[in-house]
This record gives structure tokens, C-alpha cells and sequence, in this order.
């Protein structure tokens, strides 16, 4: 049928199928920043357009519905380069990060300004509350509306953007528009999907329906005679390569338990096999054609049936190592089933898989069971987190396709060499053979520190020849992504009347589910990211990881630390209540300060040893200081509502800044033949500002301004090793190589000055606008001739700056979190009236963009305690395979009053003084709410989520 | 999957093309359902009611006649439409859903966290429907809500027109309770009472219960209208004796009985506020 509309002013007239989507019909005019996060359930907003001046969902919608429509895309609003007022101040604003749907986004607020000039929170709420922010929270959204207001009315904007950090420095710690983010907001080509040509295959997966079960026989002899098939791709022809998903360090504290497809399916929605066809109708047509016969197995879901004598063995596959092995190793591997396949260690874990234990480790210091001896008080108590979703909004994508006989692989990844070199493993090549281009990353949040369908599209791009995109639906995203490991983690607390803690004893119990990736580092993060906080003499820790037949985990932002912080920190408060102290006062007795040597960290290194380190910079106390003063503590609020209860809590919280001892960034800097850089970042940013930090980096040095500096990061070709983006390294471990490689370049530049000027290196000094000067002489001489000069025949060649990072230093980010919140004692519902996140994250040097990652990990955390829910029946089949089930947190259940506050500290080893920003900030909603909770109605919730009818069981109100 | 789209001309052009796709048309008014992920239809054949005029609403001696095509954010910006109404359209959480739901289809879906069917229960809406009869004649009836409720399957194949409030004589609230304000409701409940005689009488409540459906609960609609309850929260006790509930992931059967009875002795007592009797019966 024909259809006849206008579309950003222009008339279209378009022969269209019935059934075809509007955004399909928008994205096959050429307006493909009409993206797709859910799969046409109408809740992330990222397909949101303007039809006949009024936002409806493009998904939802079919485009015949469009005849005689007046239709706005993203797209219309920048004119040519030049971005509209709304997008522009978006970007000053901080909020344009992954940035999936940031061009809808603009297109709500811009028609919110249309119809209202001069809008209320409320309003600005209102227009929002059908798009679905993850990486950023809300609240600068309101700033950016602030914003774009001020340049309309006045020119310019009034308001302050961010606090600025180091006055002796122009660019750190200034917001300064991020150097991506003007393609982002208006929706020019960026991610992975923007890439795929004309002609490329699809790949869809067949998934298992069963939990557990034996796969007998994967019949494709019809499918394969299916129009369109290139190949099938199943246990029975895959190769017999054992590996594991996650991009971490090499060799990897996770076992090798898994194959592209394995002969035993171990999750609802694991892989039985891959299809690619010509199109994905046919590769669809294709697989509902497979005939797959199973054994089925009873599941097992939890840690507590994991550990159950004669429980059902979910990895149960013959184990070896590649050192390490204990001495009885061929008897524990008698009479082994083949259909289960390898457990592969790199190194001993301390795993049994025979009774489900995927990894183990133990660790103290001091005398615990002196310490607790000597205590006044000692209480243990148990808490439970839930499986959680990344949900990034752009799904896992990857486009790949051979290129001069190499492997070229399209990825949103945060790892793009760890991505390398499993799928080269996968593939039976060498690295050289295999280019990946890190794209643009439309969310990650750890879950793209897992290589999830790379590995499978590779594979079949390098057997077939031929380019294959693929991408998981949204249901794919839940049952078969890496999610957070839900955990059981038991606190033993021993305190003196004082409030001196004497002895803390943790006891972790993660469920990894099928696999073992991150099995044995996410559950010590647990540890690691906690007990560091405590400056308690005796301490002790028992991690142990079982296998279960869940849907997957893997990494998430804050990785083990919010539910070993959720443990811990409501612990002590329990504590505080049961010595008759004020939590508060309790913390402050037993935190640690600058100097404090922290020896637990010795026995919780990720698989070997651990380095001891002093307390650096921390604003711990400040944190704790102001926030308490933000939030009145000690001042009992009361409601005007009868049945609401107004309390209010706190937690401390750290992390890290990357894996001193394990990651590596590389950079080099390369000047140009005008005078203006090329930064070339191993490091990948995943939206977060990376770049922008690589650039500010450059330009500080150089003292150019940042429009000068280019950059180029995360492509293996065309980037030296970086580990990748993940356990908070990017600032610390990838700016630092950044900052190492622009001082290479500055004494290479003052070098070739030196010999072109006629004038010693000790007099000469780089300056704005990017020229050498001579303190002596007053001469300058400018970049662009200096460049031109070394590179004419006679010149000395292109300079160029390396720097390569790797420390044994931490630079841990402390801060603290408050909440207010008020409980109906009638419903159970809770609400979050104030949330305020303090954090040293030492300078921040995109201070904007910090404030915004702390606004959305917090935000996350909160939808974490109180909301979402990866639920499973008794089967191990997921209830919530979608946004609108899972739950996760909008416009409505933002805190009314939500306060991101930078502790301004210094310290001594991260680029220009910065230390980690994001992940810590997913670590203190769960324990403030929870003392929250208790402080208002009295009730300690020991598990995630803190739903009413929870509440309401504790209030003794159900039974 | 859509493979023919149909665009009708009148009422009884609309209800002829249902009509002969023998069962594979719906008609296609605002959309969310029918393009929806995981959605409860999958007709072949959209009978699109864009050119039938469904989207006004008018008032006239306080009767206000709401078309069925109607958006949920149209009722809410709408200066005549009764604030219960305005409210409960609010429980759909999102604008841009809003921009595109209407009121027919969510009548019509009667899905069990349905937004606004226990408010227009409570209220005592009418609903005008457009149908071809056994003999094939073109009619149109007007009924009550509570019959549509009752008998719903008969109304598979009629066209909704427009809705019906008697706006000033009832005292309607409506509550809904689900984690977050877009999750699925695990109840969403009103109470309607006529307060014209100063006491609360032919009183309908109704709820849209997750698991079991949309729901009314006469014995307690007769207790209150008849004054049995010497309190409100009486009927919490009462409903705790309730089976019709079930587990599911917006919370189990126990929680729902809970907020079930909390819920109406709350708006209960709201009511008895609204006519100056301070929440006490």
C-alpha cells in the first residue's frame, strides 16, 4: 500500500507492507536515529518521534497509520552541522553519555519548549517519563532544559554547569562539551548498527527452553534447506574450543567451561545454535525449522539447592589445569559424562564442580576469633541481593565481515582486545588475522565487558566469508546477558560498648548460574570493596561461588561491592542499634582514614596475592560530614499522612580506580604536520567521557585548545593494548597512559624547538595558543612549523608521544550516601523524598559528566534496592523478560530532592589528581535505604528489592 | 503479523470488514496493544477507525460523552472529563504511551492490570456500541458498564463508540499499587458510592486484579451501601478470607487480599470524609 506523509517538512510518498512499522518505514528513509531498545514495547522511548505534533512511540505504530501525518524525526533538529540550542546544551549539561537515545530525548525537550517556555520539574518529568535514562539519571536534564532556556532568552547560559576543579588548570576539571558528544545528540552514524552494508547476513539464535538439560540430537536437515541459509552452526560442528566470555586479564581467574555450543544446555535461553541466513526472516524461517530432542535434567536455581547433598551437577565436565593441578586430578575426573564437556582452570580457583563450586577464597587478618571474644556484642546477620540487569539501551550488537582477508569485527564492547583475542581463540587464528573496531557503545555497564555474540558471529563470518550482523532482542538481553550474581553474603559483627569493632567476619555465597565467568573476582569485590572501609584489626572472609541454572552474571557497574556494601554496612548499623550508638557515630569510630595500612587488601587480590597500600586521598570524613549536614541527621521528620513514616540512613562506600598489578593502558599522541594532535587510546570509551579525558589530557599538556586534539581509541589496529573499560579504569589507567604520552610528546617537541630555535631545552616553555616559547629569547615558535619543519626532507620525522601505564598503586574513590525516605505503614510503599551521593572521585576532570555518573549509578542502585527483579519459576523460565516487567526506575520514581556532591580532593597518583567516579556510586542506595527503612518503621529488610509486601511482612501486617 | 489494512468509513463499514475476515481483524485505533511486544492480539486484518470521528468528547447537562478513540493524555488535558478519570488515566505512567492509548481499547482489553476499567466500574460509565445484529441489521445499544464487565465475550465483535459519565453525583477514587509507576499494577482499585443523599449508597467497587482480572466485590459493595460496616477496615478482615488471588511477580495471593481490603477501607473513608462524616461510618 501506499502511504503519503510529511516527514521533517518533506512529502514522502512510500509504498509500504501493512504491517511495517513506522520506524521501520523512518529508518528505511534514511532517519535511522529512530533506534530500537525494546522491541516495540513501547517503554524505552528511543523510537520516539513527533506525529502530528505529539510524541507517540515509532514502534508502535504502523507506518499506513501515517497517511496524511506530519512527522518530526531526531534528526531535523540540527541544521547541518549546526546543532539546535536544546541538543547543544544537553551536551553542556553532561547528559549525553552512551547516549542510544539522547537524539529522542532532544526531540521531547525540544517540543516540551515549543509548547512550554518556561517549564516546571514537573513538566520536565512529565515529558520524560516515556524514555528510559540508565546511564545518567535525570537530574541534568532539568539543567539542560535550564540551560537551553538561558541561551534562548538570553544569549548565553547563567547558570553554573558543574563546580570547576583546579583553578591553575584550563581544561581538567572544567566542563567542557564532550568531544563526542555533538554526533551522539543529533544522531549522525556512531553506533555498531550504523555500520552494516548493504548485503550483510543475519544471525539468529535457537535457545534452549530447558534449564538443564542434555542436548541428544540438533536436527537441521530441514532448516538447512531453507531459502536463504548460509550455515548452521551447532554443538556439532562448532569448534572444540573451550573458553570463557568475560575480557578480563589474561590468564583469567575464570574457568574455561564453555564452547560456542555446548552438548548440555545449563540456562533457560543458552545457545543451541546459530543460524545465518540472506535476511532475518529467513534465518527466523530457518530455525523455527531445527528439531532439537533433549534429556532434561532437573535445575538448580539457588545457592542453597547448589549446596544441597546430591544436588543436580550443573558443571560436571572433566577438569584440567593449565597449572597448578592438584595431585588426585585423575581421579576426580573418573568416569566423567563427555556430554558436559571441560572445566578448564588457568590457575587453581579453589573450585569443585562435582559439588557445584565454580570458585572459593578465604582470606584474614589479625585474631578473629579473639576479636570476637573480646567484644561487648556480637551479632550475625544474613542479607540476599537479586539477580539484576544491565539493560543497557543500545542490546548486544556486532556487525563483522572479512576485509583484505582479515577478520573485521564491528563491536560494542568495553574490551576491544580482550575481544580480540577470545574470538582469535575461538577461531583457531592469531590476533593479526582479527581487527576490532570498538563503536561507539549505546550502554555497557559491564555487561559489554562480556564477549556474548562476537564470539558466534566471528566464528561464522571467518568459515563463511560472508558480513553478518546481529543483534539480541530485548527478552535475549535478559535471559541469556550477563546480570548481577545474586548473593547471600553473611556479616559477623563484634563490637565493644564504645562502638569499636573487635572482629568482622563476611561469608559470600554468589551464584554465578551456568558459567564461570567473573566467578571467582565479582563475589571478592563483595570483600574488597568493603571491608577496606573498616579499620577494624580482625577481620575475616569466605567466598564461595556455585554453579546454578540461572540465567547468566557476569560484571556489572560496582561489580561485588554493592552487595557486599548492602551486607556490610546495614551490619553495622544493625550493630549501632544493638549497642545503643547512633550509626552514624558508629561509622565514624571505625573508618578508615589517609595513612591507614590496609592489610586485608593483602589476601584479597583476584587470584593471587594482593598488594598492601596505605589509605591515599579520601574524603571519607568529608563526605560523611557534609552529607550529614545536607540531610539534618538527627532531626526527626515527620508527615502530614498518618500512615507514613519519614526516616532516614546512610551508608559509606568505596571502590577502585582499575586493577593496579593486572591492567595496562597504552597511548601515543602524534603531532600532526599543521600543529594539531591525533591521540591514539588503546582505552575504550564506553560513553562515559574517556575520550574527552584523553583529550583534555592532550590539550592541558600541550596547551592547545581541545578543537585541536582528535582522537582515535579502542580499534586494535590503530591503538596500542589497553586491558579495556572496566573495574573503574578508564580515567586512572587509560588517562594516566594519555597523560604519560603528551609529556613523551612535550619533551620530543621542546627537543626538536631546542634544535630548530638555536636555544637550550631549559628555556624553552610550551604555551597557548599551542607554540613553543623561549623564556629567554621571547621567540615562539608555533606547532604547525615546527611539525612542517621536522617533516620536510631534511626534518628529523613526525613526533610522536608514548605513554604506557601500570601501577601498583590504588587510587580508591571513597564518598557517602544518605537517603530519606517515607514507608506507608498501611501499603508498604516506600518512597525516596532525598538522595544525596558524595564522592571524592579526586579532580574530577569532566566534572559534568561525573556528576551525571553519579546521578545515574545512583539512580540505578535505588531502582536496584526497591524495584527490579529478574524473577524465575520453578523451571528457571524468566517472568521478566522485558523493561515493563523487570521494573526498572523512570521519571516518577525520582527522589524529590537528588543531590550529586564532588568532595574536592587531590590525589597523589591518578592523571591530574582524578580517581574513579562511576561504579562506586551503584554501592550505597542499598544499605541508606535499607537503615532508611529501619530508621522510619523499624523493620530491617534484609533483601533486595525492598518491596512493599516485604515491608509489609516485616511490619508484621502479612504473614 | 498485519497483512491487510483496512481504513473504515462508518460504524457499520467498520463492523462489516471485522465481519469478513472471519475472525482475523481488530480494530486499530490508538495501537499500543496491537503492535505491542508480546501482545495479547495478532489479527491479520487492521480496521483502522481513524476516519470515524471517535475523538471528541462533549458534555451536556452534566452527562459527558467521551469517544472511543479518545487518548489517555486527551482525557487528562481534557477540561471536562472528571478528575477520577483524569487520575486514573495518570496510572498509565508514560506520555507518550498516552499520546497513543485510548480509552476504547483499554476498555476493551480488560487486561488485569487495566487502568482504567475498575474506575469506570466504579463510576457507573455507560458504554454505547455500535453491532451487526443476529439478522444483520446495523444497531446500536446503549449499557451499562457492569454489563459489558459481566458478559464481556459478547462484545468481542461489537465496535465501542463512546463512553458515557453521569458526572456529578458520585464520589469515585481509584488506587493503584505496583512497584514502580510503570510496572504492572498488582492492583489497581476503585470505590464509587452515590453520595447525593448523604450517605454512601449504590456503591460499586471494582479492581483490575493482576492473575485474576478485573473484579467487583458485591458482598462488600451491599455492606457499605446497606451500612453494615461499623468500620472500614473491617472489610480488610473480610477480605482476607478471599481465594480469588494468585502469585505472581507483581506480589502473592496474600499481599493482594491485603491491599485489596486496605485499599477500599481507605477510599471508604475518603468517601465518608467527602460527605462530612470525618472517615468514621
Amino acid at each position: 500500500m501506499i502511504v503519503t506523509c510529511t516527514v521533517n517538512g518533506k512529502s514522502i510518498r512510500a509504498q509500504v507492507e501493512p504491517g511495517m512499522t513506522l520506524r521501520n518505514l523512518l529508518v528505511s528513509l534514511g532517519h535511522f536515529a529512530v533506534r530500537d531498545s525494546d522491541d516495540a514495547e513501547g517503554f524505552a522511548g528511543t523510537d520516539t518521534v513527533l506525529v502530528d505534533d505529539r510524541p507517540v512511540y515509532a514502534n508502535l505504530m504502523l507506518a499506513a497509520q501515517a497517511e496524511g501525518a506530519v512527522i518530526r524525526t531526531p534528526d531535523s533538529l540540527a541544521k547541518g552541522a549546526r546543532l539546535s540550542i536544546v541538543q547543544q546544551a544537553m551536551i553542556d549539561a553532561g547528559i549525553v553519555q552512551s547516549a542510544y537515545n539522547a537524539p529522542a530525548a532532544a526531540l521531547l525537550l525540544t517540543w516540551l519548549l515549543e509548547h512550554n517556555p518556561q517549564p516546571t520539574r514537573e513538566d520536565i518529568k512529565e515529558v520524560l517519563s516515556g524514555i528510559f535514562v540508565r546511564d545518567t539519571g535525570y537530574e541534568h536534564y532539568f539543567l539542560a532544559v535550564k540551560l537551553a532556556c538561558e541561551m534562548r532568552d538570553h544569549g548565553s547560559y547563567i547558570t553554573p554547569i558543574s563546580p570547576s576543579f583546579r583553578e591553575e588548570l584550563t581544561y581538567v576539571g572544567k566542563p567542557k562539551a564532550k568531544v563526542d558528544g555533538r554526533q551522539l545528540v543529533a544522531g549522525w552514524k556512531s553506533f555498531v548498527e550504523d555500520r552494516v552494508e548493504p548485503g550483510a547476513c543475519a544471525m539468529v539464535m535457537l535457545r534452549s527452553p530447558h534449564a538443564h538439560a542434555y542436548v541428544i540430537a540438533v536436527d537441521v536437515s530441514e532448516a538447512e534447506k531453507m531459502p536463504g541459509v548460509v550455515m548452521i552452526i551447532s554443538a556439532d560442528n562448532c569448534p572444540d574450543v573451550y573458553y570463557m566470555s568475560a575480557g578480563q586479564g589474561n590468564p583469567e581467574p575464570s574457568p574455561y567451561d564453555r564452547r560456542l555450543f555446548n552438548r548440555k544446555v545449563r540456562h533457560v535461553g543458552d545457545r543451541v545454535a546459530a543460524i545465518v541466513a540472506e535476511t532475518e526472516e529467513q534465518a527466523l524461517a530457518a530455525k523455527a525449522k531445527i528439531r532439537v530432542s533433549y534429556e532434561v535434567l532437573a535445575p538448580v536455581l539457588t545457592v542453597e539447592e547448589a549446596m544441597a547433598p546430591g544436588a543436580p551437577i550443573v558443571q560436571n565436565g572433566v577438569a584440567e589445569y593449565l597449572s597448578g593441578a592438584p595431585a588426585n586430578l585423575e581421579e576426580y575426573n573418573r568416569g566423567v559424562d563427555p556430554r558436559e564437556g571441560k572445566v578448564i582452570y588457568c590457575f587453581p580457583l579453589h573450585g569443585d564442580n562435582r559439588h557445584n563450586v565454580a570458585a572459593a577464597a578465604h582470606g584474614a587478618i589479625g585474631d578473629v576469633a579473639k576479636g570476637f571474644a573480646e567484644a561487648d556484642t556480637v551479632i550475625e546477620r544474613t542479607y540476599q541481593s537479586s539477580q539484576i540487569q544491565c539493560t543497557p539501551l543500545e542490546p548486544h550488537v556486532v556487525y563483522t565481515k572479512i576485509d583484505n582477508d582479515r577478520l573485521v569485527i564491528h563491536a560494542s564492547t568495553q574490551v576491544p582486545f580482550h575481544l580480540r583475542r577470545i574470538t582469535a581463540k575461538v577461531c583457531g587464528i592469531d590476533e593479526n588475522r582479527i581487527h576490532v573496531i570498538k563503536e561507539k557503545v549505546g550502554g555497557g555497564y559491564g555487561s559489554k565487558q562480556d564477549i556474548l555474540i562476537e564470539d558466534v558471529a566471528a566464528y561464522a563470518t571467518w568459515v563463511t566469508r560472508r558480513a553478518i550482523y546481529t543483534r539480541n532482542t530485548r527478552e535475549e538481553e535478559f535471559i541469556a546477558n550477563s546480570t548481577r550474581h545474586p548473593m547471600r553474603v553473611t556479616v559477623k559483627m563484634g563490637a565493644k560498648k564504645d562502638g569499636m569493632l573487635t572482629a568482622v567476619y563476611m561469608d559470600v555465597r554468589a551464584n554465578t548460574g551456568p558459567y564461570g565467568n567473573h566467578c571467582l573476582t565479582v563475589p571478592m569485590n563483595a570483600c574488597s570493596k568493603t571491608l577496606p572501609l573498616l579499620n577494624c584489626p580482625n577481620m575475616k572472609f569466605d567466598v564461595t561461588t556455585y554453579y546454578t541454572n540461572i540465567p547468566p552474571t557476569g560484571a556489572y557497574q560496582g561489580y561485588g561491592a554493592p552487595k557486599g556494601s548492602y551486607a556490610l554496612m546495614t551490619c553495622l548499623s544493625e550493630m549501632a542499634e544493638a549497642i545503643g550508638l547512633d550509626p552514624l557515630a558508629m561509622a565514624r569510630k571505625n573508618m578508615v582514614e589517609k595513612g591507614f595500612m590496609l592489610e586485608i587488601l593483602k589476601s584479597l587480590g583476584e587470584g593471587r596475592e594482593g598488594t598492601v597500600v596505605p589509605v591515599g586521598s579520601c574524603g571519607l570524613g568529608e563526605a560523611l560530614e557534609q552529607g550529614s549536614r545536607m540531610i539534618d541527621w538527627g532531626k526527626r521528620e515527620t508527615s502530614s499522612d498518618p500512615d507514613v513514616r519519614i526516616g532516614k540512613g546512610f551508608a559509606m562506600i568505596q571502590q577502585g580506580s582499575g586493577l593496579p598489578g593486572l591492567d595496562h593502558s597504552t597511548c601515543d599522541v602524534v603531532l600532526n604536520t599543521d600543529g594539531t594532535f591525533m591521540v591514539h587510546s588503546g582505552g575504550s570509551d564506553l560513553g562515559t567521557g574517556l575520550d574527552t579525558i584523553s583529550v583534555k589530557c592532550v590539550s592541558e599538556v600541550m596547551q592547545v585548545e581541545m578543537e585541536k586534539v582528535s582522537i582515535l581509541s579502542g580499534d586494535t589496529d590503530n591503538t596500542m593494548f589497553d586491558t579495556g573499560a572496566y573495574a573503574s579504569s578508564g580515567t586512572y589507567f587509560s588517562g594516566n597512559a594519555t597523560l604519560k604520552a603528551a609529556l613523551n610528546l612535550k619533551e620530543k617537541v621542546l627537543a626538536e624547538a631546542a634544535l630548530q630555535m638555536g636555544e637550550p631545552v631549559g628555556d624553552l616553555a610550551l604555551r597557548h595558543p599551542g607554540q613553543v616559547f623561549s623564556r629567554k629569547t621571547g621567540k615562539t615558535l608555533s606547532y604547525g612549523k615546527l611539525s612542517h619543519d621536522a617533516l620536510t626532507g631534511v626534518g628529523r620525522g613526525q613526533l610522536i608521544g608514548y605513554g604506557t601505564f601500570v601501577t601498583n598503586n590504588s587510587a580508591i574513590p571513597y564518598g557517602a550516601h544518605f537517603a530519606e525516605v517515607a514507608v506507608n505503614i498501611r501499603t508498604g510503599a516506600v518512597k525516596v523524598r532525598k538522595f544525596y551521593a558524595l564522592q571524592d572521585a579526586g579532580t574530577p576532570i569532566n566534572p559534568e559528566l561525573a556528576l551525571c555518573q553519579m546521578y545515574g549509578a545512583a539512580f540505578k542502585s535505588i531502582g536496584h534496592s526497591l524495584y527490579e527483579d529478574l524473577i524465575l519459576d520453578k523451571d528457571g523460565v524468566c517472568l521478566t523478560p522485558d523493561f515493563t516487567r523487570y521494573g526498572v526506575p523512570m521519571t516518577s520514581e525520582l527522589p524529590d530532592d537528588f543531590k550529586s556532591i564532588l568532595i574536592d580532593i587531590n590525589d597523589d597518583y591518578g592523571p591530574f589528581g582524578a580517581k574513579s567516579i562511576s561504579e562506586i556510586a551503584t554501592n550505597g542506595a542499598a544499605p541508606a535505604i535499607a537503615n532508611a527503612i529501619h530508621d522510619a518503621v523499624g523493620v530491617w529488610i534484609r533483601s533486595w528489592p525492598f518491596t512493599p509486601e516485604k515491608i509489609l511482612k516485616a511490619l508484621g501486617k502479612i504473614s | 503479523m498485519i497483512r491487510e489494512f483496512i481504513t473504515a468509513d462508518s460504524f457499520e463499514d467498520a463492523l462489516r470488514k471485522k465481519l469478513d475476515a472471519k475472525g482475523q481483524a481488530h480494530f486499530l485505533a490508538g495501537g499500543t496493544e496491537m503492535n505491542r511486544l508480546g501482545s495479547s492480539v495478532s489479527p491479520e486484518v487492521a480496521v483502522s477507525l481513524k476516519n470515524l470521528g471517535l475523538e471528541s468528547i462533549s458534555e451536556a447537562h452534566g452527562i459527558v460523552t467521551i469517544g472511543a478513540a479518545v487518548t489517555l493524555q486527551a482525557l487528562r488535558d481534557s477540561v471536562i472529563v472528571p478528575a477520577y478519570l483524569k487520575e486514573a488515566c495518570g496510572f498509565c505512567g508514560s506520555l507518550t504511551r498516552r499520546n497513543m492509548a485510548t480509552l476504547g481499547g483499554n476498555i476493551m482489553l480488560q487486561r488485569d492490570d487495566s487502568y482504567l476499567m475498575s474506575t469506570l466500574v466504579s463510576a457507573k460509565a455507560r458504554l454505547i456500541f455500535a453491532d451487526i445484529s443476529m439478522d444483520g441489521q446495523y444497531v446500536e445499544e446503549n449499557i451499562p458498564i457492569r454489563e459489558f464487565h459481566a458478559f464481556r465475550d459478547h462484545f468481542v465483535g461489537s465496535l465501542l463508540v463512546s463512553v458515557v459519565l453521569n458526572k456529578p453525583t458520585r464520589f469515585v477514587a481509584s488506587q493503584r499499587f505496583a512497584r514502580t509507576q510503570q510496572s504492572p499494577a498488582a492492583v489497581t482499585i476503585a470505590f464509587g458510592a452515590d453520595i447525593s443523599s448523604g450517605e454512601p449508597h449504590d456503591v460499586r467497587i471494582c479492581a483490575a486484579v493482576k492473575g485474576t482480572g478485573v473484579i467487583r466485590f458485591p458482598e462488600i459493595e451491599d455492606g457499605v451501601s446497606s451500612g453494615k460496616f461499623k468500620d472500614p477496615q473491617e472489610i480488610v478482615t473480610l477480605l482476607t478470607a478471599s481465594s480469588d488471588f494468585i502469585d505472581d511477580i507483581t506480589g502473592t495471593a496474600v499481599y493482594k487480599r491485603y491491599i485489596v481490603g486496605t485499599a477500599i477501607a481507605s477510599m471508604y473513608r475518603a468517601c465518608l470524609v467527602s460527605i462530612g462524616k470525618g472517615g468514621a461510618v
